[in-house]
């Protein structure tokens, strides 16, 4: 038994290592550090940089972009990308309606869909939680009603990020009311500029544009646009639902923002000493530290059996649920130990098409250390991790009924 | 023993509920936060006419005479509704510190800011004290007649609005030196005096306030030379409690519209009160909001009359509460409640983020852990 990365392991770290020192453009990498959310922009020119190094669809076939990297490897590039402050790379497009596509899609879909997101052409959104839908996302009421060669839409879709900027959305519909809730859902593509759509922005406690509400009023969808079997939608989205989940325990980002907090408590101080010196604030360092090297450990285990082969079993939503806990307390740590300036807010990165607290255009944050504002930004967004893809509660019941068998 | 409210303070806790419930809606309180002043002045009025900014400050000063208790009253009200004028500044720190210290020039300036004339702040922390209300640079130094004062505070609550900023100076000794310590009342307009606003995140206008060879006069000085530390540190504790009282009216709300949403939000067929998982939850969330509300009592109290350093006990013990399950209270409402719980639009945020708010200030959970511990040492 042993934890060591293989020599080709360490070299492929260095390699990718390398390619973001050498390509991360510094100002993307700087709004990253210091905790600020990538917008389009950012995620554009991330993706094209990507693109150019055929490493912006790893996990794909090779015929689809794919760079044929083992899981091991995978799991590297995710790490190196948080660790050198990359953006997160759009998984709504790229690690979820892809894989499903390449998947289920018919051919006609693949090469209608697929080349536009290796060009970073097309962004997606994820049409699944409803206002009466959300841990019981199987009791959703949005319908396609067929009607010759086209389903007419009906609903509201909520939660649904980067909605504003994407250029389609999957969908999950009902297809079949008289049918068991699970049993009557299909899954649609749909061209976000259909007549009959509209958008409502969702402003989060952070003040940034996290979510949208989509209304569907009578939107046309071509049959063609249904992926995979009517009414059989629900297994189109248990799937997408498991892609990467080796990736939901932001084990990487948990190193980073742990290595940040250790170079802010470097600078931050107490008594005429900084943090880091004091031996109250490294026990507090030093119990995140112990959080995160179990859920590294449990994260290579994983690897590890899937490496030998081994399907991926339910008990890996104990990384999301760990993992999501670990990055919120590890952001909140951050902003305590900024003192007073934890408190300070900036909305000046917010989102200007209706500024949630408006008129504070004479806040003057620079008098902040450059990491103080965004870290605040940053621990409020990471209260959803705990919410989103899959709640703490939803994890804990898929384990205490699939794992614990209870 | 008897933890009764008198007839008094019963009316007064009732006419703030009130005025919260009525009239202080989410437009109210957008209103006072985007007011180029950080607070609305109609809301302050009527503060001032409804004897509100006097009613925890003694007679001697043109209060009505309450104390802690009152404080603790009206904070819970005003944290319940979220409410961001600035009373915690003028009324606490301000008109508080002011009375503790005594003489002519304080009494006139409390009087006129119980009538909501004049808005005071208080400037005690600097960058590099973190909550250690000692650690002051900024100095105050004689120059003839005058005193002149060269420094940098931070978070210094209402700076936007005062027009009159009571500013905690070193007049002798090092950096940390409990003794040395002095204050002086500085015109927000004198040259040399600049704020650099901001908004804390709970909405609280607040700023950080740069002192440039501010030259005021040997009136300036508020209370003996050298020998504020005792008041500010009793002033700084009961602002301390009064943002716990702050933070229970706040989890007041959160565990009833939890409990009211969970009754009402059907998922699996059922409400979501129903699963016994959350129904633990919810109970812990009631027992923490109960304990709260203990240490908040027994602090006001130890305020009241207790000796210094069973007042620091309490004020502290007080205080980890807060930062630890306090903070997990809110946290948890959020959780319970989902997607909507992350949105702006809906309270719930608003109302996690002046809990956290209110653990910050005046010492967050870490601080008082220590202090704690050292006056358990001590004795």
């Amino acid at each position: 038994m042993d934890m060591q990365e293989t020599a080709e392991d360490r070299a492929f770290r260095a390699e990718v290592a390398g390619f973001i020192a050498d390509k991360l453009p510094a100002d993307i990498r700087t709004r990253v550090r210091d905790g600020y959310d990538a917008g389009r922009d950012d995620t554009r020119r991330w993706h094209e940089i990507l693109a150019a190094r055929g490493w912006l669809v790893p996990s794909w076939p090779a015929e689809w972009g794919g760079a044929g990297w083992n899981v091991m490897q995978r799991h590297i590039f995710e790490e190196e990308c948080a660790l050198g402050y990359c953006p997160p790379v759009h998984g709504i497009t790229i690690g979820m309606l892809g894989p499903v596509l390449i998947r289920y899609g018919t051919e006609a879909q693949k090469q209608r869909y697929l080349p536009a997101i290796l060009n970073v052409r097309e962004w997606w959104c994820q049409g699944y939680s409803e206002p009466g839908a959300g841990s019981d996302l199987a009791s959703l009421k949005t319908e396609a009603r067929r009607d010759g060669d086209a389903y007419i839409v009906n609903g509201s879709k909520i939660w649904t990020s980067t909605g504003e900027w994407a250029t389609h959305m999957f969908c999950l519909v009902r297809t079949d009311k008289s049918a068991k809730p699970q049993e009557g859902i299909s899954f649609l593509l749909i061209d976000m500029k259909t007549a009959g759509i509209s958008i409502r922005p969702i402003h989060a406690i952070n003040g940034h544009r996290l979510f949208n509400q989509v209304f569907l009023d009578n939107v046309v969808v071509p049959v063609e646009n249904l992926v995979h079997k009517e009414n059989d939608g629900w297994s189109v989205a248990k799937s997408l639902l498991e892609h990467e989940r080796l990736n939901l325990s932001r084990v990487g980002e948990s190193k980073k923002r742990l290595h940040r907090l250790k170079e802010i408590a470097r600078v931050e101080r107490e008594g005429g000493r900084t943090l880091i010196e004091q031996d109250w604030f490294r026990r507090k360092l030093a119990a995140l530290e112990t959080r995160l090297r179990a859920l590294d450990a449990t994260v290579l285990r994983f690897i590890a059996r899937t490496q030998s082969g081994a399907a991926l079993d339910p008990s890996v939503s104990m990384l999301k649920l760990r993992g999501s806990q670990l990055v919120q307390d590890i952001l909140q740590a951050t902003v305590d130990a900024l003192g007073y300036y934890g408190l300070p807010f900036d909305l000046s990165t917010a989102l200007s098409d209706s500024d949630p607290l408006g008129g504070l255009a004479d806040d003057d944050l620079d008098v902040l250390p450059d990491y103080a504002a965004g870290a605040s930004v940053s621990r409020f967004r990471s209260r959803a991790f705990t919410i989103a893809g899959g709640s703490s509660e939803v994890q804990r019941n898929v384990m205490a009924k699939q794992v614990l068998k209870l | 023993m008897n933890f009764d409210l008198s007839e008094e303070q019963r009316l007064l806790s009732d006419s703030l509920r009130r005025f919260v419930a009525d009239r202080y809606d989410p437009d109210q309180r957008r209103r006072g936060v985007r007011d180029p002043r950080g607070f609305s002045q109609d809301v302050w009025s009527t503060f001032a006419e409804l004897g509100w900014l006097g009613a925890p400050l003694p007679e001697s000063v043109g209060g009505y005479g309450g104390g802690a208790i009152e404080l603790m009253l009206t904070m819970e009200a005003l944290g319940r509704g979220l409410v961001v004028e600035p009373f915690v500044a003028n009324v606490v720190l301000g008109a508080g510190l002011l009375a503790h210290v005594g003489g002519k020039s304080a009494e006139d300036l409390c009087a006129r800011m119980i009538a909501g004339e004049t808005q005071l702040a208080l400037a005690f922390a600097e960058p590099q004290a973190r909550f250690d209300i000692e650690d002051v640079a900024t100095r105050a130094v004689r120059e003839g007649d005058a005193w002149v004062i060269d420094g940098r505070k931070s978070m210094v609550l209402n700076a936007r609005a005062a027009d009159v900023l009571i500013v905690v100076c070193r007049t002798s000794g090092a950096d940390r030196d409990q003794n040395g310590l002095s204050l002086f009342i500085v015109e927000a307009r004198t040259a040399g005096v600049s704020v650099r606003p901001y908004h804390n995140h709970d909405g609280a206008s607040s700023g950080d306030v740069h002192f440039a060879r501010v030259r005021v006069g040997a009136d300036a000085l508020l209370g003996r030379l050298d020998e504020a530390a005792p008041a500010l540190a009793e002033a700084i504790d009961r602002a301390a409690i009064a943002e716990c009282a702050a933070a229970v009216g706040a989890m007041e709300w959160l565990v009833e519209n939890t409990i009211a949403y969970l009754k009402t939000r059907v998922q699996f067929g059922k409400p979501l009160a129903s699963f016994q998982v959350l129904q633990h939850r919810l109970v812990d969330m009631f027992v923490t909001l109960e304990e709260m509300r203990s240490l908040t009592i027994a602090a006001a109290l130890a305020l009241q009359g207790g000796a210094e350093t069973e007042r620091g006990k309490a004020v502290s013990a007080a205080r980890v509460h807060l930062g630890s399950a306090g903070r997990a209270l809110a946290e948890d409402a959020i959780q319970m409640h989902g997607g909507i719980g992350m949105t702006d639009e809906f309270p719930v945020g608003h109302y996690y983020k002046r809990i956290l708010a209110a653990g910050t200030l005046f010492g967050d959970h870490d601080h008082h852990l220590g202090r704690l511990g050292a006056l358990m040492a001590a004795d």
